[in-house]
């Protein structure tokens, strides 16, 4: 059964959501998530059964997608690190349900994603989005230069208000389509692309500023 | 365009350029901890009084304040016609299709973790405490499932407070909590797979907002009954027959 994918979908632990970035206007470019990451069906049978060690293997996997993604939406250390915790005591909790019908890593970035949007919520920084102004065009241009340097790109998504920012790095970096994004974050596809539009362009202005500030 | 012997190339798209950042570590090892919460017992969370009684007093005054707030201009028509899927959650489409975040309990850790029998008194996850703020742009039926989302979000958050590290003892309980919860899979694997139209997609937002009030409402008395040292079956009983 390949049904599409609901873009309402709750965004819980309760829920259903896409595990893998559905088909949307990117076609081929749409990004690969950094948890893409195989795990052997043998690892999931031994953690299933309970063993220390097949859990500190996943674990060990998946430490550094989880704290990323964490403290790409949540942009704090401290908070990312709790979302890791906890996602990790849920995958350890509920490894018993993954039942296989899609990649672990997607059940499991699931569960991350939750999280960090649980403690962004908990904060009332999923409130914190760049205001519309009705003039949402989507912008096409390639990044400014200045997003090749990491740390420059870093401090830039750092000031960006949270939700724009989740919105920004669910879309660019794990791929998911303005519908999904809707469901995780409990707001309208339009709302997503507002935030993306104006997000990309705070992003590109923010970066140009830096260029000028080094020439 | 490249200017700077230190600056790489230009990225092509946005999503190479977040793909080149680099992976980030915790500041500190956090597995020993994880391997520590798993070995010991499960904790329960000793709730003061003073705050189970206030969240039974918010959960006791909110149909109250529902009914009471300013009335919407798009009251909901499809409340409760929305179709009850059974199942649970983990029904999906295989690879490109969506697949189920986990189901809505939370198993005991490590020595059950061999023994994946799922336990209805859980916490769901996550949760929300207010609305998001209204945007000009959304329409009527927007308006009302934002409202319906908001609402979900809070009492999931509510359930999640009273379920964390309490699990119910009576067996009548534990069977119409994971009723309950069934129900609530159900519903979620409807809006995750099926193409909805406006109207059906209320209609089950509605039906998960109440069965997360029912939920909500017997976690805050088996909390309650806990505190008490009394017996919930009387309460169980008559949800049941």
């Amino acid at each position: 059964m390949s049904a599409p994918t609901s873009p309402f979908a709750p965004a819980s632990c309760l829920a259903f959501a896409p595990a893998v970035p559905a088909a949307d206007a990117r076609g081929g470019a749409a990004p690969r998530s950094a948890f893409a990451i195989e795990v052997p069906d043998t690892l999931l049978a031994r953690a299933r059964r309970g063993e220390a060690a097949a859990f500190e293997q996943l674990y060990r996997w998946f430490e550094r997608p989880v704290y990323t993604l964490a403290l790409r939406l949540c942009g704090d250390p401290e908070e990312a690190a709790e979302a890791l915790q906890e996602t990790m005591l849920k995958l350890l909790r509920r490894v018993g349900e993954y039942r296989g019908q899609g990649p672990f890593w997607g059940w499991l970035r699931q569960i991350a994603i939750n999280e960090a949007l649980l403690r962004l919520r908990r904060n009332r920084r999923l409130d914190e989005a760049l205001p519309l102004d009705g003039h949402d065009f989507e912008d096409e241009a390639p990044p400014p230069p200045a997003a090749a340097d990491a740390a420059a790109l870093q401090r830039a998504l750092a000031r960006l208000p949270a939700a724009t920012r989740s919105v920004l790095w669910l879309y660019h970096a794990e791929g998911y389509t303005h519908e999904e994004i809707a469901g995780l974050m409990q707001r309208t596809p339009s709302f997503s692309k507002s935030q993306l539009s104006r997000g990309t362009r705070r992003l590109r202005a923010l970066l140009q500023v830096e260029e000028s500030r080094h020439e | 365009m490249n200017d700077t012997p230190a600056s790489p190339r230009t990225p092509a798209g946005w999503h190479e350029a977040f793909a080149a950042l680099p992976q980030e570590a915790p500041p500190s090892d956090l597995w020993p901890q994880l391997a520590a919460r798993l070995q010991a017992p499960r904790p329960r969370r000793h709730v003061p009084a003073w705050a189970l009684a206030a969240a039974v007093a918010a959960l006791a005054a909110a149909p109250a304040l529902w009914w009471l707030r300013p009335a919407p201009s798009t009251p909901p028509s499809a409340a409760m016609s929305a179709p009850m899927v059974a199942g649970t959650a983990g029904a999906t489409p295989a690879e490109a299709g969506p697949l189920p975040v986990p189901a809505p309990a939370d198993a005991p850790l490590l020595a059950a973790v061999a023994v994946p029998e799922p336990e209805p008194a859980a916490t769901p996850a996550p949760a929300a405490d207010t609305p998001a703020p209204r945007r000009a742009d959304t329409t009527g039926a927007d308006a009302t499932l934002q409202r319906l989302y908001a609402e979900s979000a809070r009492l999931e958050a509510l359930l999640a407070h009273l379920s964390d590290g309490f699990e119910p003892a009576e067996g009548v309980q534990v069977a119409l909590s994971a009723s309950l919860r069934g129900r609530l899979a159900g519903i979620d694997a409807a809006l995750a797979d099926a193409p909805l139209d406006e109207r059906e997609r209320a209609g089950l937002w509605h039906a998960r907002v109440d069965a997360l009030r029912q939920l909500t409402s017997l976690a805050a008395d088996q909390r309650l009954h806990a505190l008490y040292g009394t017996s919930a079956g009387g309460y169980a009983l008559v949800e049941v027959y």
